[in-house]
């Protein structure tokens, strides 16, 4: 007489496993969050922009003239800008990426405002982060110069990733000097 | 007859998000988090502005013209003391657009004169002191106009806009100041010591 074997559910293959019949059991994790601003080389990414003395203050925004290290995965002066939301799918969240930018760049006692900094995103072209069909794309904008300046909310599990070329907007005469400042973004799922 | 299987249970698991295809490494400014309940990371963008030094100044039409003021003085007025306007000024009359900006600190705007003793009359030695020749601006209190001198020299500071930054305008307007009887006659013009520069220095 014959005994059918019982039917096995493999639901995750292990590599470890031989020709042997196994019971995998994934239980629900928690969730996940993934942030990248910039590129993948180990030091906070710094974007210049140096104005032409004839152009000081009178409105023709400035584009950054370069951002270091570069990043392979986005054109020449653009940032990339990658941010990943992961949930059960029975229990879809919210997850919204913020911007502080209350800091103002300095020079000694002089500043400037991050008002005055924009971006303008555009898709990334591909590369390692294969971030090209990131469902979720990330508005242009200006900073606020405040902080929690809310850039995109999105459900999980999804991915928000666009590469983002800043300009300075140059509406001011500010004092001579080389004003430098960080921005903070914040990638949060209550 | 009994057919034993070995059954090989695993109980796994699995973080959700774990195998994602590129998954990052731990980098600076790449960050990562798990778990159950609120979650919230962050990362940072740096950014450098370098703004040059710069001085523009400008007295009256822009570019490479050079504006001639001219009075002329009514016979029956002469040496009364009533001053006389004139012509020439790119803002009407004997009234002269002046800007000045700059960001690197106090400007000093200096009057100098190409004469050597005022405005010499075009046949004769006789000379018109250029303290003869008022200046009034629109906004003595930020962007005062020197005073002209024969030996040249005087000296005006625009205020300061904010930290090291100058941005003023205003207009200077000339006078003839008619308090002396001169030989009659035509006096300066470019070339008979009738032409004033202004410098304006930034430190």
């Amino acid at each position: 007489m014959k005994t059918p074997l019982p039917r096995l559910a493999c639901i995750a293959a292990l590599a470890t496993l031989g020709a042997q019949a196994a019971t995998v059991v994934i239980n629900n994790g928690g969730g996940r969050l993934i942030l990248q601003i910039g590129s993948t080389a180990a030091t906070i990414n710094q974007v210049d922009f140096s104005v032409p003395g004839a152009n000081v203050g009178d409105g023709t925004p400035i584009v950054s003239s370069g951002v270091t290290p570069a990043d392979p995965t986005c054109p020449t002066n653009s940032v990339l800008i990658d941010a990943q939301a992961r949930s059960q799918s029975s229990n879809p969240r919210t997850a919204t990426l913020s911007v502080d930018s209350s800091a103002p760049l300095t020079t000694g006692t002089f500043t400037i405002p991050f008002t005055q900094i924009a971006w303008s995103s555009t898709a990334p072209g591909g590369g390692p982060n294969a971030c090209l069909d990131a469902p979720v794309t990330i508005p242009s904008g200006v900073f606020s110069g405040a902080p929690g300046q809310s850039l995109i909310s999105f459900v999980t599990s999804q991915r928000a990733c666009v590469c983002a070329q800043f300009s300075y907007l140059n509406q001011s005469i500010v004092s001579a000097g080389t004003y430098t400042g960080r921005v903070t973004y914040t990638l949060a799922m209550p | 007859m009994k057919t034993k299987s070995t059954i090989l249970k695993a109980a796994l698991a699995v973080s959700f998000g774990a195998t994602l295809a590129g998954a990052l490494p731990a980098q600076a400014e790449s960050t990562s988090v798990n778990g159950a309940g609120a979650l919230s990371t962050t990362a940072h963008l740096d950014f450098s502005i370098v703004i040059p030094r710069f001085l523009s100044f400008r007295v009256g039409t822009t570019g490479a013209t050079i504006d001639q003021i001219t009075f002329t003085v009514p016979a029956t007025s002469i040496g009364n003391s009533t001053p006389i306007a004139g012509t020439g000024g790119d803002a009407g009359g004997t009234a002269a657009n002046v800007s000045v900006m700059g960001n690197g600190g106090q400007i000093t705007i200096t009057e100098a004169n190409n004469g050597t003793g005022g405005l010499k009359h075009a046949t004769l030695a006789d000379t018109i002191s250029y303290s003869e020749i008022t200046t009034t601006s629109s906004d003595a209190a930020n962007l005062g106009a020197p005073t002209l001198s024969n030996a040249g020299g005087n000296t005006s500071t625009p205020v300061l806009s904010s930290g090291n930054v100058t941005n003023r305008t205003a207009t200077w307007t000339y006078a003839y100041a008619n308090t002396t009887i001169p030989s009659a006659g035509t006096y300066g013009t470019s070339a008979d010591g009738g032409r004033v520069t202004y410098t304006a220095s930034m430190p």
